[in-house]
C-alpha cells in the first residue's frame, strides 16, 4: 500500500514504514511543472527554468476548475491545458515511487489525498489524471485529506472507544477543517476549506519589523536602497517565523551599511499579535464546522436548533484536536486551540512533523473504512423505461449541508423535486445506488432496500431528500416513504 | 412462499438484473456453485436455458469484479468478507455471530498467516508483503535522506553564521541565533562560552590536563545535549579549564 499526497506546494510519497523520500535532495517533490525546451519536465528539474516556462500550484487548476494554464512554451507563450502538467507530474511522481522500491500496480496499491471539499467533478478529473499517468486507482483510491491525517494519528494508537477529532490543517494555501469520528472506521461529519493561508503571515510580519524599525527611528523609505531593504525584511520574517517556533525571541541582524543599525529584537509576542486577527477567523471557521457536524449526529435538529446550542457544549464533544500542516508548527496555533477548547480536549499533533500527517495516513488509509455522510460517496439515480432513462437524484460528493442552510434556519437537508429533474408526469421507475467507496451501501426506504426500490413516477409529487443524520424521505406519485442509510450508525456517534 | 411463486420471483429479478439473480442464488446457497450449479438453479428458478446463456458471459465477468462474490478455481462463493482483509480485520470478522463458514475458514486463514509470517519491529502483519518487495530500495533512500537532513542543517548553520558575521552582528546577537538554529535539531547546550562554572566531570571536559570536581573553572567552549524523542544523548561535553 502506498500513499501519494499530490499538495499544492509539494508531493509525497509514504508505505506504511514511512515517508518515502521522492525529492532530489528532500523527501518531497515540489508541485512545479513546466514547459522544458524539448517536453513538459515536473520536479525540481522545472525549478530551474525560466519563471515564465513554470506553474506553480498546478493542483489549484483542479481546485478553481480550471482547464488551461498560461505558460511559455518552446512554440511561444500558450495556453496549455493543466491536466497534461498535472499527468506528468504525477507520473514523475510515480516513477521516482518505483525507482525507490515501491509497488503501484495493481488495484488498491495507491491511495491517492484529495481536499474535502472537493466535488464529485473535481475528483473524478484527479482519478482521471492518475490513471493517465498509469496509477491503478479509482474513486474509491480517494482519501479526503483531514481523514488521512486523522488515520496517520490513529495508525500509531489502539482506540477502543470511538473519538471525535477535530483536525485542523493550516497549510501555506488554504485553512481545512474536519470534524470526524473515529473507531474502526473514520466517518466525515463536515468539512470545510478555505483560502486562509498561512503565507499572509510573512508578510505581516515583514510589514510589523518595517513598523518596529520605524519605532526605532529608521525610515525604510528614507533608506538608500529601500528595495533592497524590504527584501531583507521579508526574508528576516520568514526566519522570525521559524526562529519563534522554539524560542521566545528571535534577533533580526541586519546589515548596518543598508539599515543603519545591526539588530532588532522580535518576541513570540509580537508574532502572535499579527498573527491573532487569521486566527480568530479560523475559530469562527472552526465554530462553523463543529455546528455543521452536530447535524449529522443522530437526533434531527433544525438550523435554529443548531444555533441555539452554546459553543462550549460543541467544543466539549471533541476528544482531541489534531495538528497539522505546516503552519500548525507556529506556537500561537496550538496554544489557541488549547484556549478555545475545555482542558479535557486534548491537543496534539497528526504526525512528526506535521506536514507528513497527510502522506503518512494515505499510506495507512486501507486498515479503515472510510465514510463521507457530509459528502456521501455514492450516486442515486433514477431510472425508468428499462433503464433507457434515468435522472441523478444525488450526486456523488454533493455537501448535504450547506453553511448558507444553517443560517437561514429551518430543516436541514438535501433535496430534490420532480420539477427540477423534469421526470415524467407518468409511469414507473427505480431507485439505483452507485458506490464509489468501494464498499456497498446499505440503506433502506420503508422495509426495502434504497437500491431498487420501486418509484410511482410524478414529476408533481415526487420529492427525495436526505438529511444530514441520515435519513431519506422519498414522496413519488404512491405516497411518503421514509428511510435510513444504515452505514451512518457505524460511525459511533 | 411456493416453489412456484419462487421460481416467479427469480425468473422476474433476473429479467430485471441478471446478475442481481445470480447473487441471490449464490447467498442461498449452502457451498460453493459451479457454472453449471448457477445456470441450473436459474433454470429451477423458471428462466430459459437460452436467456441464462445468452447473458452468461457478461454475468461472469461481473460477477469476478463483483465485491462479495468469491471466485476460487471454478467456483463461485458469497463471501461477506471484503477481498482485501488485513489480519486484525479478520479476528474483527471473525468475532461476528454470523460468519458463514467458509468465510470463518478464509479469515482464520488470514490470521494464520499473519501470525506465523510476524515481520521484525511489530510492524503490521499487511506491510510485510510491501516490505519484502520494496525493504532495499526504500531504506535506502530512507538512509540517503537521513545523512542529507543532517548535512542540509548543517550547511545552513554555516551560511548563517558567514551571514551574521558579514552583518557583524553583536555577540549576543550571533549567539542567541546560533543557538535557536541548533535547538530546531534538538540541540540544547552545556553551559556559555566565557562563563564561570564549577567543575563537573559528567558535563565538562578539561582542555588540558585533569581537574578535580568542584573547581572553579572558565567555559571555553559550551556542549551539547540531543534531546532525541526517545532518549537524551550527550553530544560534546562543555570544554573549560581552571
Amino acid at each position: 500500500m502506498v500513499g501519494l499526497d499530490f499538495g499544492t506546494s509539494t508531493t509525497s510519497v509514504a508505505s506504511p514504514r514511512g515517508v518515502v523520500p521522492i525529492g532530489t535532495d528532500e523527501s518531497w517533490m515540489p508541485s512545479v511543472v513546466g514547459y522544458g525546451d524539448v517536453s513538459i519536465v515536473a520536479g525540481e528539474e522545472a525549478l530551474e527554468l525560466d519563471p515564465s516556462q513554470v506553474v506553480r500550484s498546478i493542483k489549484r487548476a483542479i481546485t478553481d476548475n480550471r482547464t488551461f494554464v498560461r505558460v511559455d512554451t518552446p512554440t511561444g507563450i500558450r495556453d496549455v491545458r493543466a491536466d497534461d502538467l498535472i499527468v506528468a507530474l504525477l507520473r514523475e511522481a510515480a516513477d521516482r515511487a518505483v525507482a525507490r522500491g515501491q509497488d503501484l500496480s495493481g488495484g488498491r496499491a495507491v491511495q491517492l489525498g484529495c481536499p474535502a471539499m472537493w466535488d464529485g467533478r473535481q475528483r473524478t478529473r484527479l482519478v482521471e489524471l492518475a490513471r493517465r499517468a498509469g496509477l491503478a486507482v479509482s474513486l474509491a483510491s480517494l482519501v479526503d485529506e483531514p481523514v488521512a491525517a486523522g488515520i496517520a494519528w490513529l495508525a500509531r494508537r489502539e482506540v477502543r472507544t470511538p473519538q471525535r477529532l477535530l483536525v485542523f490543517d493550516m497549510g501555506g494555501g488554504t485553512l481545512d477543517i474536519a470534524v470526524l469520528n473515529v473507531g474502526k472506521d473514520v466517518s466525515v461529519l463536515a468539512a470545510l476549506g478555505v483560502a486562509e493561508a498561512g503565507d499572509a503571515l510573512d508578510e505581516l510580519i515583514a510589514e510589523d519589523l518595517d513598523n518596529a524599525l520605524g519605532a526605532s527611528g529608521v525610515d525604510v523609505d528614507s533608506l538608500s536602497a529601500p528595495r533592497r531593504a524590504r527584501g531583507r525584511l521579508r526574508d528576516a520574517a520568514r526566519e522570525a517565523k521559524i526562529g519563534l517556533s522554539t524560542m521566545e525571541e528571535h534577533v533580526v541582524v541586519l546589515p548596518r551599511r543598508l539599515f543603519g543599525i545591526s539588530d532588532l529584537w522580535y518576541t513570540r509576542e509580537q508574532l502572535n499579535a499579527v498573527f491573532a486577527p487569521q486566527l480568530d477567523r479560523a475559530e469562527l471557521y472552526v465554530e462553523a464546522a463543529l455546528r455543521a457536524a452536530q447535524l449529522t449526529g443522530h437526533v434531527p435538529g433544525t438550523a435554529s436548533d443548531i444555533l441555539r446550542t452554546p459553543f462550549e457544549e460543541l467544543a466539549a464533544a471533541v476528544d482531541v484536536v489534531l495538528l497539522s500542516g505546516g503552519m500548525s508548527q507556529v506556537p500561537y496555533v496550538a496554544q489557541r486551540l488549547r484556549e478555545l477548547f475545555p482542558l479535557p480536549t486534548a491537543i496534539e499533533v497528526a504526525a512528526t512533523p506535521p506536514e507528513s500527517a497527510v502522506v503518512l495516513g494515505l499510506a495507512n488509509a486501507a486498515r479503515y473504512g472510510r465514510i463521507n455522510m457530509y459528502r456521501p460517496a455514492f450516486d442515486i439515480l433514477l431510472e425508468w423505461n428499462h433503464g433507457r432513462e434515468s435522472r441523478t437524484v444525488y450526486h456523488a460528493y454533493t455537501p448535504l449541508v450547506e453553511t448558507r442552510q444553517i443560517a437561514r434556519g429551518g430543516d436541514i437537508r438535501y433535496e430534490r423535486n420532480g420539477t427540477e429533474l423534469s421526470l415524467p408526469p407518468t409511469g414507473k421507475g427505480k431507485l439505483k445506488v452507485v458506490s464509489h467507496s468501494g464498499h456497498r451501501v446499505r440503506a433502506t426506504l420503508g422495509v426495502r432496500s434504497l437500491d431498487g426500490f420501486p418509484v410511482a413516477l410524478n414529476e408533481e409529487k415526487f420529492e427525495f431528500a436526505i438529511y444530514p443524520n441520515g435519513r431519506i424521505s422519498l414522496t413519488d406519485g404512491s405516497g411518503t416513504h421514509d428511510g435510513h442509510i444504515a452505514d451512518w450508525n457505524l460511525s459511533g456517534t | 412462499m411456493t416453489e412456484r411463486s419462487r421460481g416467479k420471483a427469480l425468473a422476474g429479478r433476473f429479467a430485471g438484473d441478471p446478475v442481481a439473480a445470480v447473487c441471490h442464488v449464490l447467498r442461498r446457497a449452502a457451498a460453493p456453485l459451479t457454472a453449471t450449479d448457477i445456470k441450473q438453479a436459474l433454470q429451477d428458478g423458471g428462466v430459459a436455458k437460452a436467456d441464462v446463456d445468452r447473458v452468461w458471459p457478461r454475468v461472469q465477468r461481473k460477477l469476478a469484479a463483483h465485491d462479495e462474490v468469491l471466485v476460487a478455481g471454478r467456483t463461485y462463493r458469497w463471501s461477506v468478507v471484503p477481498k482485501a482483509v488485513t489480519a486484525t480485520q479478520a479476528l474483527e470478522l471473525l468475532g461476528e455471530a454470523r460468519i458463514p463458514a467458509g468465510d470463518k475458514a478464509l479469515l482464520v486463514d488470514v490470521v494464520r498467516a499473519a501470525l506465523t509470517h510476524q515481520p521484525e519491529n511489530g510492524k503490521h502483519a499487511e506491510d510485510s508483503s510491501d516490505a519484502e518487495d520494496s525493504g532495499d530500495a526504500e531504506d535506502e533512500a530512507r538512509r540517503r535522506q537521513s545523512a542529507i537532513d543532517a548535512v542540509r542543517a548543517l550547511a545552513e548553520l554555516a551560511s548563517e553564521a558567514e551571514e551574521l558575521a558579514v552583518n557583524e552582528a553583536r555577540p549576543e546577537a550571533l549567539i542567541h541565533r546560533l543557538r535557536a538554529r541548533v535547538k530546531r535539531s534538538g540541540l540544547e547546550p552545556i553551559d556559555r562560552a566565557g562563563d564561570e562554572t564549577t567543575f563537573d566531570r559528567r558535563r565538562h571536559k578539561p582542555i588540558d590536563g585533569a581537574i578535580r570536581d568542584g573547581a572553579r573553572v572558565l567555559v571555553v567552549r559550551p556542549g551539547y545535549v540531543w534531546k532525541a524523542p526517545t532518549e537524551e544523548v550527550l553530544i560534546a561535553k562543555a570544554v573549560v579549564e581552571e
